[in-house]
């Protein structure tokens, strides 16, 4: 009889091991946050709320509060706009939740920006001071029809800059990612710059998280929110 | 002899790893430019956080005494960003007329957006017409000459 005992603590340890090796599951993501646009024209933009994310149903919850109220939901291919909870707009979506700056953060996956499991392969690295840089290649033929190489740099094993091109190895845009907190043991980035090179000129975009929570277990409803008819 | 020859590629070795890289120069920023460039929505931002749940048309005055040239229709245009994506960049009326049945069940599957569907139904639509069209044109040019 002792030895089933032994044999089942065993076995306990052995299945509950990996769940303590790989360490902390994050799962829900929470920040205040700003994006503020200059654009080549000479016009600019602002908009503030807080964003929501929930990686279980890999859905991001824009809760905008200026210029105006609204709230934005992106959930598989959609992307729906609500006015007071009413639903003024269904759109089929660019921005993939799973393909997200979001996902990535609490998956861990910022650092290579999820290009590593994605239609890209790594053609190179170098060492610059402490910048580690790489660079990556579309192996998707279709994906090479509309986009060149990614240049990125990482320093500390986090993600510092990405730089992409078009086919023609034109530059596209440039982001820079700074200022990272430790939340609960998860890296995020709580500042990011955008460039984005156009004829006309060049857009400056900087989008700012504040008071990021993770794994939080309040405000359920907004993560449970229904979208309505 | 040996002692110099291994100095030498040493020095050679080390001077590979660390000489500055092409692409280093790529992520240089100017992040005073990028600041000034952003430095009149810093403030409204500040001001926005300042005053909790404000919206754009109680901060009219402040955004044109900043003299700030603010676009118009501000989240249609984010929004647009992120929606009318069509699938593969192919529009849905395209994936019907070319692809028939098979290409009304990409575009809902891929979209789950009825007004996509729509589109692509009636490009099938399109599509069997052709059809229609092509095969009766066949019968009246043959059928003169088997009757």
């Amino acid at each position: 009889m002792r030895k089933v005992y032994c044999l089942i603590i065993i076995l306990s340890s052995l299945l509950l091991l990996p769940g303590t090796i790989t360490g902390q599951q994050f799962y829900k993501l929470k920040a205040d946050f700003s994006i503020k646009e200059k654009l080549a024209d000479g016009t600019s933009k602002l908009i503030m709320g807080k964003v929501y994310y929930d990686k279980p149903s890999e859905k991001i919850i824009y809760d905008i509060t200026f210029p105006e109220p609204e709230t934005w939901i992106l959930q598989d291919t959609s992307f729906y706009r609500l006015k007071a909870d009413k639903l003024v707009d269904r759109q089929p979506s660019f921005l993939i939740p799973k393909s997200s700056f979001f996902h990535f953060t609490l998956t861990g996956e910022l650092s290579d920006f999820g290009l590593k499991d994605g239609p890209y392969k790594i053609e190179g690295v170098e060492k610059s001071g402490e910048m580690v840089i790489s660079t990556w290649e579309p192996h998707d033929s279709k994906l090479k029809e509309v986009m060149g190489k990614v240049v990125m740099s990482n320093m500390n094993k986090k993600l510092f800059g990405i730089v992409f091109y078009n086919p023609e190895g034109e530059m596209l845009s440039k982001q820079f990612y700074k200022d990272y907190i430790n939340v609960k043991g998860c890296e995020i980035p709580t500042e990011i710059t955008q460039i984005t090179y156009l004829e006309s000129g060049q857009n400056y975009q900087i989008t700012s998280y504040r008071n990021v929570a993770i794994n939080q277990n309040e405000e359920g409803d907004i993560y449970n929110i229904r979208i309505p008819k | 002899m040996k002692s110099v020859l291994f100095l030498t590629l040493s020095f050679l070795l080390v001077g590979s790893i660390y000489a500055e890289s092409p692409n280093a120069t790529l992520f240089d920023i100017n992040e005073d430019l990028v600041e000034a460039q952003v430095a009149d929505l810093t403030n409204l931002e500040n001001y926005v956080l300042a005053n909790e749940g404000v919206t754009l048309n109680e901060v009219r005055n402040f955004v044109s005494d900043e003299d700030l040239n603010l676009s118009e229709n501000m989240l249609d245009n984010f929004a647009a960003v992120m929606a009318d994506h069509p699938v593969a960049g192919i529009p849905s009326f395209l994936w019907g007329c070319v692809l028939g049945p098979v290409g009304v069940a990409i575009v809902h599957f891929s979209e789950e957006n009825k007004e996509e569907t729509k589109k692509a139904l009636w490009g099938c639509g399109a599509y069997g017409l052709v059809i229609v069209a092509y095969w009766v044109l066949i019968y009246a040019t043959w059928a003169p000459f088997y009757y």
